[in-house]
């Protein structure tokens, strides 16, 4: 079989402290409310509170799988690599597909969101709504053309801020992270004290509860609150200590974001009927604050000049989770070199920056021309996400199987020790329970989602058609796995981390192995 | 489960405050939305909500309890 070939020649720097890990996933996860709540409501309606409950328990596991293999493999490439380490090529790079489909969504997707808060202040400003800058072209009517231009311009600056290099966008990760998470504390406990009203809750949960069909597709909509714990594993790269920091870091944010998450939408049902979100679906936090008597006045403009903020450093992951993506797929042969080259000045991976980057763009125009970019956007980046962490669980399960050897600084709970090849190994129960909870969602999304169904898989393959031939002109299977050394990666990863004690067990297992196998001959 | 890990080294950093005071708001926010959810009525999915911020709180606080104690010995 073929050996890939390395042609990387500069590394992805180790320079995010634990902070700042635990703030560049909680800017791309925390962030995703601001645009799911107003969605979500929409079609989950009264039921809205349990559909971010019930989304939010798989999140869990997911948050769960992730923080067992992140830190067992702090490497750039997330899901798909562990996947491709589990699964082998093929399906790494169906993982990889899926996902980098979600990561030019959230360009798109956060951006337009981001700009959407920015358009609350219209009113105040010009003394004109959004509504109004509206034209028809062609067969498109009601195209949102200076809300779309605002879109392309964020995106833009992003993308030269990316290339400029990773440490100012963590930094501005940093800093925003923990005024946002200030701000949505002080949101949840004064809304709670305040304006929220149980009996009002309850009663849109018996007069408003959704069709079989909205609370689907609400669910599945639900699941994209969720989305970004990838760039935990994304960071671990770029993590120092990845292995003792990883799990700290992302068992934190995995309960934060699902307080949050669950805490805004039972308070925005007891604060405001769900056709008040739905209504303003481009910056519901915002009119949630506003709601809120006595800090309403201060407190609406206020979330929704952060919430702008926070979905533009969201959108920034996007972009940053993209290219790391790329950079991991092509390091192992699943995408072509090309790919993998960095920026000579900035040490940052400039090509693949644009080029995931430019896709957002054309997926933002191309959403302006539906009804509502918003949900265009969110009905296609379910799809991704969840065929992704489907796999991912698969991933989690057989490696457990084949790939004892590696330390787990954290093991997902519930395991059950099962005898295979004369060895003892923890079938993890709670995987199993996590696959079947985000495969259910998945089939959710083939059977509600118009846009995402076809144009998912369409993406599948297209990105397909591309792996066949770059494999082929290589020489590489297509179907099966190139010859990687994953043990001596596992070394230079650990090494590189400066993980000397996992380090020292994964040789001292691996001796082990070989002294058995050297008896058995 | 390690769902609360703060640093095990002598000194509390900005990452064991930042737990301590969202436990403490946690408990206290969870306290509130239970009372209310009480005197407009039983609804089920109101006491959930306040009986887990509260027991998520509490959880978080004995756990801190726990450690402070600890690191006092």
């Amino acid at each position: 079989m073929a050996q890939v070939q390395t042609t990387e020649k500069l590394e992805l720097r180790r320079d995010v402290s634990v902070w700042g890990s635990y703030m560049w996933g909680f800017a791309d996860v925390g962030a995703d409310t601001y645009v799911a709540l107003g969605l979500v409501m929409a079609y989950a309606q009264g039921a809205a509170s349990l559909v971010f409950a019930l989304a939010g328990i798989i999140y869990i596991m997911i948050g769960l799988a992730y923080t067992e293999l992140a830190s067992a493999y702090p490497v750039a490439g997330g899901g798909p690599y562990f996947t491709l380490r589990g699964l082998g090529d093929f399906w790494g790079f169906v993982g990889g597909a899926a996902l980098l489909l979600d990561y030019t969504i959230d360009i798109a997707l956060f951006a337009t969101a981001s700009a959407g808060y920015l358009n609350f202040f219209m009113p105040y400003i010009i003394g004109r709504d959004i509504g109004s800058f509206v034209l028809s072209i062609g067969p498109f009517h009601q195209v949102h053309y200076f809300w779309c231009i605002e879109t392309l311009i964020l995106i833009s600056i992003l993308i030269w801020v990316n290339i400029r290099g990773v440490k100012e966008s963590s930094f501005l990760n940093e800093f925003i992270g923990v005024l946002v998470i200030i701000t949505e504390s002080a949101l949840v406990i004064m809304g709670f004290l305040f304006a929220w009203k149980p009996e009002f809750l309850a009663h849109q949960w018996k007069t408003q509860f959704p069709s079989l069909h909205n609370f689907m597709y609400g669910s599945s909509l639900a699941i994209i609150s969720f989305v970004g714990l990838e760039s935990i594993s994304q960071a671990a790269q770029e993590t120092r200590r990845p292995a003792t920091i990883i799990p700290r870091t992302s068992l934190t944010l995995i309960f934060t974001v699902f307080i949050f998450a669950v805490a805004f939408s039972t308070l925005g049902l007891g604060v405001l009927p769900w056709q008040e979100f739905a209504k303003h679906m481009d910056n519901p936090i915002a009119i949630l604050a506003k709601a809120i008597p006595l800090i309403g006045f201060m407190a609406g403009p206020f979330a929704a000049g952060l919430g702008a903020l926070i979905l533009f450093i969201s959108s920034n992951t996007g972009v940053m989770g993209a290219s790391r993506l790329t950079y991991s797929l092509s390091k192992f042969g699943i995408i072509s070199p090309w790919f993998n080259a960095v920026h000579p000045k900035f040490r940052t991976p400039a090509r693949t920056i644009i080029i995931f980057s430019m896709i957002g763009i054309v997926e933002t125009v191309l959403s302006f021309l539906t009804p509502s970019a918003i949900d265009t956007l969110g009905n296609m980046y379910a799809f991704g996400a969840t065929l992704g962490y489907t796999l991912v669980f698969i991933a989690l399960i057989k490696l457990r199987f084949s790939d004892p050897y590696t330390p787990r600084p954290y093991k997902m709970p519930l395991n059950i020790k099962i005898g295979y090849k004369g060895r003892k190994v923890d079938f993890p129960l709670l995987g199993v329970i996590g696959m079947l909870g985000v495969a259910t969602i998945l089939f959710m999304v083939v059977l509600t989602h118009t846009i995402g169904r076809i144009a998912g898989p369409a993406w599948i393959l297209l990105c397909f058609i591309y792996y066949a031939w770059y494999r082929k002109k290589e020489g590489f299977p297509l179907f099966k796995s190139i010859k990687h050394n994953w043990e001596k990666e596992q070394v230079e990863v650990l090494t590189s981390a400066e993980e000397y004690d996992l380090l020292e067990q994964y040789k001292n297992a691996l001796a082990e192995r070989d002294k058995k196998r050297m008896e058995i001959k | 489960m390690k769902s609360l890990s703060l640093n095990s080294s002598k000194s509390l950093t900005r990452q064991d405050y930042y737990q301590i005071i969202t436990s403490v708001l946690m408990t206290i926010l969870g306290g509130i939305i239970l009372i209310r959810a009480l005197f407009s009525g039983i609804f089920i999915l109101t006491l959930l909500v306040g009986g887990g911020f509260l027991g998520l709180g509490i959880y978080r606080l004995s756990f801190i309890y726990r450690f402070l104690k600890g690191r006092k010995k």
